[in-house]
Parts: C-alpha cells; structure tokens; sequence
C-alpha cells in the first residue's frame, strides 16, 4: 500500500473519531452552551444509551430498534432529571456542578450493579466492508460519517430555523422577556436538556460498537467533548464543529504514532495551551 | 488576633484528632489507630481543598493529581528510584520534601496555563477534572514508574534521625502523634496565611474577582499563590499518606479521590480549614463503618452526597455550627 | 368603565418594600400615565402586573379576570402588552425573530403577518435579517413597541420609552403612542421621566411616592405646579 492510500485511510479513520465526538459534544454544548449547566453527567448518558443497545441485544432485539430506544430511553431519563432537579441548577454553575458530578457517580454505580463491572461487547447492526484502497473500510464507519453528516445540519435547522429554537434561543438571551412574551421558559428549558440528553443517548448507542461498554466509559468523552467545546469556543455551534474537529484531528493523528492516552494528555496540554492564548476559543469572532 | 486565630484552629484540629484517635483505639485498637491516622492525613488534604475552593473561590475537581504525585514522590524516593541524585537518597526527610516540591512546581506549570489564560468557574473546574483523569490514566500506562494496576508496594514508613535521636514511625502511636502534629502545624499555618494582607485578598477574591482588580491587585499572581501553597499541602499529606499506607497506585491521582475530598469540604463546610478536616475524618469514618455496604455501593454513597450537599444549600457542619453560636434557629440560604 | 384595576398591591424585593399598597385604575381607551421620581416604584408596579415581581397582597384584575397570581406568559396571552425600562431586545436574534416572538401565534408564518406594524415603522421592514443588537437605540425602541404590538395586545404597559434616546426619536415616539391610542383605541399605561411629554399624550395620571399613590386624575383638572413642588423636584 502506498503512503498516500495510507494517509487517506487515516483520514477516514480520523474523520470517523471527529464524527462519534461530535455527535456527543453537540448535546453537551447545548446543555452547557445554551443553558448555562455544565453537565458532569453528560458521559454517563452516553453510557446509559450504550448499555441499552446492551440490553436490547440481551432481549434479541436487532441493533437499529437498540439505537432507537437508546434515544427513547436517555431522553426519557433526561426529562426526569431536568423535571426532578437538574431545573434548580441553572445559573446555578457550582451548585449543577456539584449534582451533576453526584448524579454520574450514581449512574455509574447503578450501571455496575445492573450490568456489572466487566466489560461489554456490542457488534455493530451492519457488518462488512467496503473495499477502499486495497484495504476493507467497516460498512458501520461510513454509516457513522453520513449520520453525523446528517444530524448537525439538523440539529442547526433546529436551533435556527424552527419556532422551539427561536424560543431556546430566546429564553437563553433574555429569560424574563420571553416569558413577558408568552414563552414558558421551564417548559423551553425542559426541551433544549431532553434534546441534548437524547443526542447523548443517541451518540452512545452509535459509539458502542466500537469500543467496549463499560460502566466508566463516560468520563473519558466527558472530558474530550468538553475540550471539543471549549477551544472551539461556547458561542456557537459551528464551534463545536471546529473543536470537535480539532481534537479527533490531533487524537487521531498522534495515536497513530503512539498510544491513545498519550494521544489524549498531548492534546490536553494544547487544549490548555491554546486557551491561554485565546481564552474565548478558536472559532468565536468577538 | 493573627495568633489567636491560628492557635484556636490548631487547637479545634488538635482536639478532633484526639478524640478520633481515642475512638479508633476503642473499638479497633492498633489497627483502629492506623485506619484513624490515614483519615487524618485525608483531612489535611481536605484542608488544602478547602484553602483552594473555600478562600478563594476555585474549585479544582484535579487535587489528587497533586496529593497523589505527592505519595509517589515519597514512595520513590524511599524505594531509591532516585538515589543516584545524592539528595535524593533514601531518606524520609528527602522523601517529603520532594513530596512537597515536586506537586508544588507542577501547580506552577499548570496554574501558569489556566490563571494566565482566564480560566475561571465551571471551565476551571473542568480542566482540572481532565487534567486528573488524564494523568490518572497516564499512571496507569506508565507501569514501569507508577506500577500499573498492582501500584507500589512496601513503601518503607517514616524514620527520622536527628543527631543521635531515632524515631520510626512503624508503631502505631508514633506515627498517630506524627500526623496529629503536622495537620496542627499546617492547620495553624494555612490559617495565619488567611489572616495576612494577602488572606484578605483571598476573600475579595471569592467574592469579587473585579473588585480585587480595581484595587490593583493582580488576579492571575494571586491564584497562582494559593493555587501553588494548596499544591503543596495536598503533596504533603500525599507523602505521608504513602508512608503510613505502605502501598501507592494510580488511583491516588485520579477523578475520584479528587472529587471525593470536595464532598469532605462540603460536608464539612467551606472556608473554615476545621470543617474541611472534620468532614474527611468523618465521612471517611462513616464509610468505614457501613464498609459491608459502602464498599459496593461507594460510588452510590458518594453520589448521594454530593446531591445532598447541593439540595441542603447549608454551608454543611460549620453552617450548623455557626447557626447553634447565633443562636438563630434555622434560616433558609447561606 | 377601568381595563386595569390595581388594589392594595404589596410588592418587596428580599426584605424591602417597593409597593406599599398601590392602588389605581387605568381607564379602556385612554393613555394614562405614572409620574414620580427615580426609585419610586413605577417600574416595580409594571413588572408586578405582569407577574416578574410577585404580589404579596392585593388585587390585580384585568379586564374582570384576576391576574395577580398569574406568570408572564398568562399575562401576556390575556393581551397585556409590555415594553420594558432599557427595551430588552433579544441582542442576537434578528429583527425579524424578535417581532416573530411578539406574536401570539410564534409559528404564524403567513407573509403579510407584520404588514400593520411595518406601515407604522417602516425602518424594521428594512432591517428585518439584521441583528437586533446592531440596531441604533431608538430603533431599538421602535422594535420594543412593535414587538409588543405584534401580540395585538389590548393593554399596553410602557416603561420610560424615551430614556437615553436622542430628542429627534423622542417627538416620534410619544406621536406613535398618541396615534395607536386614538385610531386604535389602545389602551397605554405609560411610566415616563419627562413630565411635560407625559402630559402632552396622557389623559390621566397618578404621581407615587415611596412606593404609594399619593395623586391621581385627569390631565384636564390637574394643578401642575403643585404636583411639580411637591413630588417631582428633586
């Protein structure tokens, strides 16, 4: 194989990391960046739409119906939690810190004691290769690149096009004056955490193929979306989309020279590297 | 006042460690005395928590990161990984003081990065939680220097020569005094910190980074010192930690530990050094006591917590204290 | 026959008192206006009848419906229209979203739904994919009433329409409210600083004072000087 057909097969793979991180960081950023909560206990939704494909396969069920109740079942959960407690915690930084951080632990443990503590496999709904370059490129990489494909523009339609993103929006900028204009903020607020908790259920579900389903498996995309949001700067979505790029680049990039965590604690320390430079992120014109 | 302040801290951590002793040797005797001498030094890392997050307002999810590089520098240094630097041989002094200095230049690299580039609140928080599981896990692959999953084991205790005086640390009681002594010290110290110029800085930082600004001061310099002297504390305890505990591994850096002592803060209340210490002590002994359950279910229990902490919205232990001193019967906030 | 009828209404922020019984009465189809100096409570009553502010006690009824315990968005869809004190625009939605949000209806996407208000303001028919935070203040202003008119209200509460806008816009504004009372027989309730511009559209008023109506009646019958020497100069 030459360099060249290697180096585009590592695009791809790339492009495949960029796209499952993307997926998770897009429901963090609106949670955080919409709504002001730094969800903690964002990875562990991931983790939870991944052990329902888990479950789903234990019932038999194929792994598209696994991908469709994982986004039922997170979102679900989601409302819960937002109906429950997580609403007391907007605007609230430290405290939803604090709960949130709580509520993964709890996830966590509940998840350990369901499922229990060794790891799961889960095989993809599709199997098979393209052949690409002389080598077999997975039929479920493709699927995971023409889904996010799919799912950002739509997530910007939603937030920039529809009356419930204009109402998010809305109630983000100025939340008494959209309530002076009839918007029920507690009701919008409800929305945007389900969406972004649903989106997180979504990404696991899509995830777990690929890697193996643990119990702690959250805190490692907790910690890359987070970067992912926050050099690319909280504004806006296309930041997202610029850090998430960014991460998945240099991980991708720098795990094919050496190992994945130091991959991770490389770009960590460029992650902290670039805000000191450019505190508001990279891809917020101020 | 300056002194009065830091004997009376001295003195309230003097006497919880006595009566925890007292405790741990009642019903469990020289092994009681041991566990109870652990959570002693888990209170002075809840201390140094407390001096970073309840003073000035940071709240780092990353100390263990410090606490736990404290344990291995100890554990190395005992273990002779660096007798070929002829300071570093394997002395219990050398051993501490690296404890100390090396979590402490590691803060300033760091504190350099976060301060600088205006990294505050919830992304602070956050940074620092990355930066604890990523090391944490950097630990993990790193078997050759951290021991991978098993860790170190038989880290040597503390001995002390001073002239023709000798002091091991292997007895239990010994090594009880030992701590007891070091969280007065350090307890006493971190409060006359508070109690300087630069402590009320501290407390315009908590409450007004702005304010602070307007007065000249220099913010980014201010953390650094805080975020540097907290460091340092956390590497201490870590230090002695190790030397009491005879084992170290990967998970003393890690997310949980870290998080765990800010649920010790809480619980014990923010911004008095004796709640932080209280809190660890006691959560810590009231695990120990349900450990049949806590041990599955720690996670659960610590997650319980924390939610706890937040929906009370009282400045946990001390808030209560404080209340019972007013003589106010129950107000709502904090 | 009165559209607002306020009684008694008690209002604190934390522990201090900011309404300490206010009671008044805004009559259907007239524009009536709130004098008093800064700090009196003007403010504080608007944002308790529409529900920012809780009412400790009292009574608020509109239009014969009690609406003291009600949220904003219930006050706004019984058609109680409001611009605040510094206009609130949504700085990073456009022009066009903003008014969008005014309506009652917000997935109303008929063309000509806006087609009343831009007759009224022209300038917003040119700006509507702008950013409302790039607008100049008075047309912010402008945007802020029409905003408020979108919802069709049959009340519409004011507050300080003319504060840091230059005195060009002033004059125009003041006109605006004049006319949309008179054609439309909309029904204003209008808290402003200038006591002169106040009275030149208003057909009532009521003076507070530390957070009480101590005055009130028609503009017609009412002895300026007094009411100027006695609660307004500072």
């Amino acid at each position: 194989m030459g360099t060249g057909a290697l180096i585009a097969l590592q695009g791809l793979n790339s492009a495949v990391i960029i796209s499952t991180l993307l997926l998770v960081a897009i429901g963090l950023w609106i949670i955080y960046g919409l709504m002001g909560v730094l969800n903690l206990a964002h990875g562990e939704l991931l983790a939870l739409g991944a052990y329902t494909v888990v479950a789903a396969g234990m019932l038999g069920l194929n792994g598209w119906i696994g991908t469709l109740l994982a986004v039922i079942v997170v979102g679900f959960i989601g409302y819960l939690l937002e109906r429950t407690f997580v609403h007391r915690l907007y605007l609230r930084p430290l405290e939803s810190l604090l709960a949130t951080w709580g509520l993964s632990l709890i996830i966590r443990q509940v998840l350990q004691l369901v499922f229990g503590a060794a790891p799961r496999r889960v095989s993809a709904p599709v199997t098979g290769g393209v052949p690409m370059l002389g080598m077999a490129f997975p039929v479920y990489y493709l699927v995971i690149l023409a889904t996010t494909a799919i799912i950002v523009p739509l997530i910007l339609w939603l937030f920039y096009r529809t009356t419930l993103g204009m109402k998010i929006r809305a109630v983000l900028q100025d939340r008494e004056m959209a309530q002076c204009l009839g918007v029920k903020a507690a009701t919008i607020n409800t929305y945007a955490f389900v969406i972004g908790a649903a989106l997180a259920g979504f990404a696991g579900a899509m995830i777990a193929p690929l890697i193996s389903v643990e119990p702690w498996m959250g805190s490692a995309f907790l910690v890359r979306s987070f970067m992912a949001v926050i050099v690319g700067g909280v504004g806006a979505i296309l930041g997202v989309v610029g850090g998430s790029a960014l991460i998945g680049g240099l991980e991708g990039v720098i795990a094919f020279f050496g190992s994945s965590v130091i991959a991770q604690v490389i770009v960590l320390g460029l992650v902290i590297a670039i805000i000191r430079f450019r505190p508001e992120g990279l891809f917020t014109q101020k | 006042m300056l002194l009065r302040r830091s004997l009376t801290t001295g003195i309230t951590v003097l006497i919880i460690s006595t009566i925890a002793g007292a405790l741990g040797h009642g019903f469990g005797g020289e092994a009681g005395l041991r566990q109870i001498t652990q959570y002693l030094v888990l209170g002075l890392f809840a201390m140094s928590v407390d001096f970073l997050w309840g003073y000035s307002g940071l709240l780092s999810f990353g100390q263990a990161v410090f606490f736990g590089l404290g344990a291995f520098c100890y554990a190395w240094v005992r273990k002779g990984t660096f007798a070929f630097i002829p300071v570093l041989e394997n002395s219990s002094l050398a051993g501490l003081l690296s404890a100390i200095v090396l979590p402490a230049l590691l803060a300033v690299i760091v504190g350099y990065f976060l301060f600088y580039g205006k990294i505050t609140g919830p992304n602070f928080t956050v940074v620092t939680l990355a930066l604890s599981f990523l090391v944490s896990l950097l630990a993990l692959g790193w078997s050759g220097v951290f021991g991978g999953y098993t860790g170190l084991p038989h880290v040597p205790p503390l001995a002390l020569t001073l002239g023709n005086w000798e002091m091991s640390a292997r007895a239990g009681m010994t090594s009880f005094v030992i701590v007891t002594a070091l969280c007065v010290i350090a307890a006493a110290g971190l409060r006359s910190i508070l109690a300087t110029p630069f402590g009320l800085a501290l407390e315009g930082l908590r409450d007004s980074e702005q304010r602070l600004q307007y007065l000249g001061m220099n913010v980014a310099q201010v953390k650094m010192v805080v975020w540097t002297i907290s460091a340092a504390v956390a590497g201490l305890a870590g230090g002695i930690y190790s030397s009491i505990a005879g084992y170290v591994a990967y998970d003393l850096l890690g997310v949980l530990l870290s998080t765990e002592a800010v649920v010790w803060v809480a619980v014990g209340g923010r911004g008095a050094l004796v709640g932080a210490f209280l809190g660890a002590v006691l959560v810590r002994a009231v695990s120990y006591a349900l450990s049949g359950i806590a041990l599955s279910y720690w996670m659960l229990f610590l997650g319980v917590l924390f939610i706890l902490v937040v929906l009370l919205g009282s400045n946990g232990i001390m808030g209560l204290v404080e209340r019972f001193r007013r003589g106010v019967p129950s107000a709502t906030g904090s | 026959m009165s559209l607002l009828a306020v009684r008694g209404v008690h209002t604190f922020y934390g522990l201090s008192e900011a309404l300490r019984g206010v009671s008044l009465e805004v009559q259907h189809g007239r524009i009536c206006c709130l004098l008093g100096r800064n700090g009196m409570g003007k403010s504080t009553l608007l944002r308790t009848i529409m529900g920012l502010t809780p009412c400790r006690e009292g009574e608020i009824t509109f239009d014969g419906t009690r609406i003291e315990t009600l949220k904003p968005d219930a006050v706004f869809n019984l058609g109680i229209g409001y611009v605040p004190q510094g206009r609130h625009m949504f700085p990073y939605l456009t022009v066009e979203e903003n008014l969008r949000l005014g309506l009652r209806n917000k997935a109303d996407r008929r063309p000509d739904v806006f087609g009343e208000l831009f007759e009224l303001f022209p300038i917003l028919a040119e700006r509507l994919r702008q950013k409302a935070g790039t607008l100049s203040g008075g047309q912010q202003q402008m945007l802020a009433i029409a905003r408020a008119l979108a919802g069709r209200p049959r009340l519409l509460l004011v507050d300080e329409p003319t504060e840091g806008i230059q005195p060009s816009i002033v004059d125009r504004i003041l006109q605006l409210l004049a006319q949309l009372n008179k054609d439309d027989g909309l029904t204003i309730l209008l808290v402003e600083q200038n006591m002169e511009l106040a009275l030149s559209v208003a057909a009532d008023f009521y003076v507070m004072q530390k957070g009480m109506v101590v005055e009130g009646g028609t503009v017609e019958l009412m002895d300026r000087h007094k009411i100027i020497q006695k609660y307004l100069v500072v």
